[in-house]
């Protein structure tokens, strides 16, 4: 089968690799139909993450059919055939975590746990496409994946809804939707979100769902502030104003309620601070820049929340702890406890509340992969989200 | 004392030829030549102190299930995949591990204590090759439905400081292999299989992905697919 492997920093190609088999007797094989690339797959393309090997088939949003079950999985949730999307965390649904509905932070889905607690303390659920660190299973970038544990995970979704409309069940759309409930936005509410990709698109969105009054998105790509005016929000663009000082201003100086970071560890900038924490991160002395999220401090309001829905590695320097503490703030963030959002956002689109697929920008056969990834990267031709289809040349052919 | 010249003589040619992969390895052939020399000297003097290791896991599952499932030493090798095989008759129980290098080591050991639904300890029987003992506690765990499982190890390697070198260099230090054995044990009783990507399919590893596969020890540690074990897996929690 095809399947886009990383191979080094910058270098993204396809193989003809061996299809996946069963390992585990709750696993499932999955037939991928439409899989996507992540703005954080771009922090593994960029070689930013550590302990991802050469070879590794990246990519965690991905969507299919399934055509083998293992022994083990109970064929009441889940059977040959059926049309599912895959979620990004793989979860056991046995472990404490997992009955505390904290599905990302599964105790038993990573087989490198050992790995990963002694950066960590402990350690996260396995993820599809990432890391070893992660688990480093095998993703979905490709025509077909191994999924474990997949009477748990994966959701069943009706014939009339296109690829296209569902396929960001796996992590985008609940992503940005765990973001803005970790807002913990209250009517009428100001809530600014810095990074208009794709998980700053859904999270406008669903600000505004959870009853959010104003929001304001930060970002330098015009396209993508475009995109925020339509989902209803004003916008900051970093490059034209002071985006503290701008906030304080339109906020009449409370600052707002809110603040998000959907950008994560690469956040782009301007100054000094910028200068500081490129230098080094290419020296590899932290693994994030953090200017964002130094922002997001700086500018939320006394006792207001911080949500960060952005990847970040490492250990990291020059923290604003003292605004922190002293603003009362609260932060909140982690990787998305994906099955408590993907039933009741499915029955949103359902209900055509929302359609998803206005994120797309690129459509490409799985074997343009690596453009998409340099143009994703590159935010090249006005590119939000590349959405791949496995099987373009095949079926051409 | 020439093993050390060797490795010093190795240690100097690689540093002058810049290849760092023979510096790590005259290192270690250093440091095992001095925990051979050292290692002789302490046994000609005094028996040594065993390495003891501890590990707990709060697990979801009744006591009744964990102790079931352990005092049924067959079922070790599950979640134990250094062990090869173990049989128990009563108070006595066969031990076979697939040790370094692909030898492999047996020895007796008997029931010491054994506790209903709380514990059992091992010890193994005078002149073993492998002396060691073991224990394994399950206690109330902080909530319902949850137990504390308590493993403590304690074993004289063969070979001394040596053998623990060695050991930890193959990922089989005492200390990790009981946290590990007990991750997995919680794994089985929680999901009823042990998570694995060993035989899963990938691109093109080179030498880079090659080399960072037995960094990341994936090669020595990653438990084998349960597909092909010859024992059904338990029931899982619903």
């Amino acid at each position: 089968m095809k399947a886009v492997c990383w191979m080094g920093k910058e270098d993204m190609q396809v193989h003809e690799v061996p299809e996946p088999k069963i390992l585990n007797p709750r696993d499932a094989i999955v037939r991928v139909t439409t899989t996507c690339i992540c703005g954080s797959d771009l922090h593994l393309y960029d070689g930013l993450v550590p302990t991802l090997a050469q070879g590794d088939i990246l990519g965690h949003e991905f969507m299919g059919e399934v055509v083998e079950t293992g022994p083990g999985v109970d064929s009441a949730k889940l059977k040959t055939g059926d049309r599912v999307v895959v979620p990004f965390t793989i979860a056991c649904g046995g472990c404490g975590p997992c009955h505390e509905e904290l599905w990302s932070l599964c105790d038993n889905s990573n087989p490198n746990a050992w790995f990963v607690e002694k950066l960590m303390g402990h350690s996260p659920s396995g993820l599809f496409g990432y890391t070893h660190m992660m688990g480093g299973y095998a993703g979905g970038q490709a025509q077909y994946v191994r999924v474990p544990f997949a009477d748990v995970g994966p959701i069943k979704v009706p014939e009339s809804l296109r690829d296209d409309q569902v396929v960001f069940l796996s992590d985008i759309f609940p992503t940005g939707y765990m973001a803005a409930e970790n807002c913990n936005i209250k009517p009428g509410d100001t809530v600014a979100i810095w990074g208009c990709g794709p998980i700053g698109q859904f999270a406008i969105r669903s600000a505004f769902m959870m009853g959010a009054g104003r929001v304001i998105a930060i970002d330098h790509v015009p396209e993508r502030l475009q995109m925020a005016r339509e989902g209803g929000a004003e916008t900051l663009n970093f490059d034209d104003v002071d985006v503290l000082e701008a906030l304080r201003e339109i906020t009449g100086s409370k600052g707002p309620d809110a603040c998000m970071d959907a950008v994560g560890m690469e956040a782009s900038g301007h100054g000094m601070q910028y200068f500081y924490d490129s230098a080094k991160q290419k020296l590899r002395l932290v693994q994030d820049r953090i200017g964002v999220l130094r922002q997001c401090i700086q500018a939320c309001r006394k006792g207001g929340t911080v949500s960060v829905p952005g990847v970040y590695a490492g250990f990291d320097d020059k923290v604003p702890l003292g605004a922190f503490m002293n603003k009362s703030l609260t932060l909140k963030t982690g990787q998305t406890h994906m099955m408590r959002y993907m039933k009741p956002l499915l029955e949103r689109i359902e209900k055509g509340e929302i359609d998803p697929s206005f994120v797309i920008s690129h459509r490409l056969p799985l074997t343009q992969a690596p453009e998409g990834y340099r143009i994703f990267r590159e935010k090249e031709d006005h590119c939000t989200k590349v959405v791949l289809d496995p099987w373009a040349e095949a079926a051409a052919a | 004392m020439p093993l050390m010249l060797l490795a010093g003589a190795l240690g100097a040619y690689s540093l002058v030829r810049g290849k760092p992969k023979l510096v790590a390895t005259a290192a270690v052939g250093a440091i095992g030549a001095v925990a051979i020399r050292r290692s002789a000297e302490k046994a000609a003097t005094e028996q040594g102190k065993p390495d003891a290791a501890v590990a707990s896991f709060v697990i979801r599952c009744s006591r009744e299930r964990a102790y079931e499932l352990w005092r049924d030493f067959e079922n070790l090798p599950r979640f134990m995949p250094h062990l090869q095989s173990v049989t128990r008759r009563e108070h006595q129980s066969h031990w076979t591990v697939a040790g370094p290098l692909g030898v492999h080591l047996s020895w007796n050991a008997e029931i010491v204590e054994e506790v209903e639904n709380e514990r059992i300890s091992w010890r193994s029987l005078p002149g073993s090759l492998v002396t060691n003992e073991g224990a394994i506690e399950f206690r109330p765990g902080p909530h319902e439905g949850s137990i504390l499982a308590t493993l403590r190890m304690q074993y004289f390697l063969p070979g001394g400081a040596v053998g623990k070198t060695f050991t930890t260099m193959l990922g089989r230090n005492p200390e990790f292999t009981v946290r590990e054995d007990l991750r997995r044990f919680k794994a089985f009783l929680e999901t009823g299989e042990i998570p694995t990507t060993a035989g899963q399919t990938h691109g093109p590893r080179g030498i880079h992905g090659h080399l960072q596969n037995i960094l990341l020890r994936e090669t020595s540690n990653m438990p084998k697919p349960q597909r092909t074990a010859k024992v059904e897996p338990i029931r899982r929690i619903a």
